[in-house]
């Protein structure tokens, strides 16, 4: 994989792979550079470097968190104050209220969410990821924003009142 | 897209953290040492199957000559015992002095019964006796007993061991 190329990709997922991430552990910059890394020593480049990457974001991140142990995430979670989302920003929602939201979210929704809406990838590459039907994962994803519409209030398209024309 | 949808796209994700000079520099020192540690792969796969092969070599090139080692084998021939011949004299029918006979029918029951004979003669050995002066050489020839291989090695030791005298 050629430099130009590599950053590229960098600039266009690392956030959204730190997103990704900080669902299982509290380094995700650690986890999303190895990942990065090892794409790079990969022999023959993947078909889709960005799903590759969210793949081995997840598993990587899944084992940190493991390693990480409870006090060691407790103090994680204190250190981190930036919170996962931007304070600037084009969003309706509140980003603090958004992401309390999402942490309160069931784990498999949750993932479903930010692979696909942050992450730009298909429920194809989502059900891959997450070793589930593509279906599955539609339906999860569609849970997830169900709570989440609740939760945040969002109006619902359905519930809408017809213009009058 | 749905309202939820356009506002969670709308949320940025906070930005990286990842040092991006620091990862392209490590990114660049990994991918040199794979591409090293590949180059050197053959190379060395090929040194050692040349070492292999000689200290094949060497050990080949050193290694003794296949000692011939000589043994006289003995084989004893089992000694069959050989059919003794037949004397006529006995057995044939008596050309000079035929049997008498009244009829023909007592004619050939006398001539069948000494082919009768004859043939048996021919079938069962136990019938027939042979004499010493008849057939002499027919007996099966008494070999002298053969010496057992315990005789043999007592001979052979005796041999071996015997200093011999003087010169």
């Amino acid at each position: 994989m050629d430099p130009v190329q590599l950053g590229r990709l960098i600039d266009q997922h690392a956030s959204a792979l730190e997103l990704y991430a900080r669902q299982w552990c509290g380094s995700a910059e650690d986890v999303v550079q190895e990942s990065f890394l090892k794409l790079v020593q990969q022999a023959r480049p993947p078909d889709n470097p960005a799903a590759w990457l969210f793949r081995a974001v997840r598993n990587a991140a899944i084992n940190a968190g493991i390693a990480e142990g409870r006090r060691r995430r407790h103090e994680s979670d204190a250190a981190e104050a930036r919170g996962w989302f931007q304070a600037e920003t084009r969003s309706p929602l509140d980003p603090a209220d958004a992401e309390s939201e999402l942490r309160r979210l069931d784990p498999g929704p949750r993932e479903a969410i930010g692979a696909h809406v942050w992450g730009g990838l298909t429920f194809d590459q989502v059900g891959k990821l997450m070793g589930i039907s593509s279906s599955q994962a539609h339906r999860l994803y569609a849970a997830g924003l169900s709570t989440l519409r609740e939760r945040l209030g969002v109006s619902c398209p359905s519930n809408r009142p017809k213009e009058q024309s | 897209m749905t309202e939820i949808e356009a506002a969670l796209l709308a949320l940025a994700p906070s930005p990286s953290r990842l040092n991006r000079d620091r990862l392209m520099f490590e990114a660049g020192a990994r991918s040199r040492s794979a591409v090293l540690r590949r180059r050197w792969l053959w190379p060395s796969i090929a040194a050692g199957l040349a070492a292999l092969v000689l200290g094949e070599s060497a050990m080949l090139a050193r290694r003794p000559a296949p000692q011939v080692i000589e043994r006289v084998v003995v084989v004893r021939e089992p000694v069959e015992p050989t059919p003794s011949p037949i004397r006529p004299a006995e057995t044939a029918p008596d050309e000079a002095h035929p049997p008498k006979a009244d009829s023909i029918d007592d004619l050939l029951a006398v001539r069948w019964t000494t082919v009768g004979d004859y043939r048996r003669g021919m079938t069962h050995e136990d019938e027939f006796v042979p004499t010493q002066a008849d057939a002499p050489d027919s007996r099966p020839r008494q070999q002298p007993p053969a010496a057992s291989v315990g005789e043999l090695r007592r001979a052979g030791f005796a041999k071996l061991l015997n200093p011999g005298g003087r010169s």
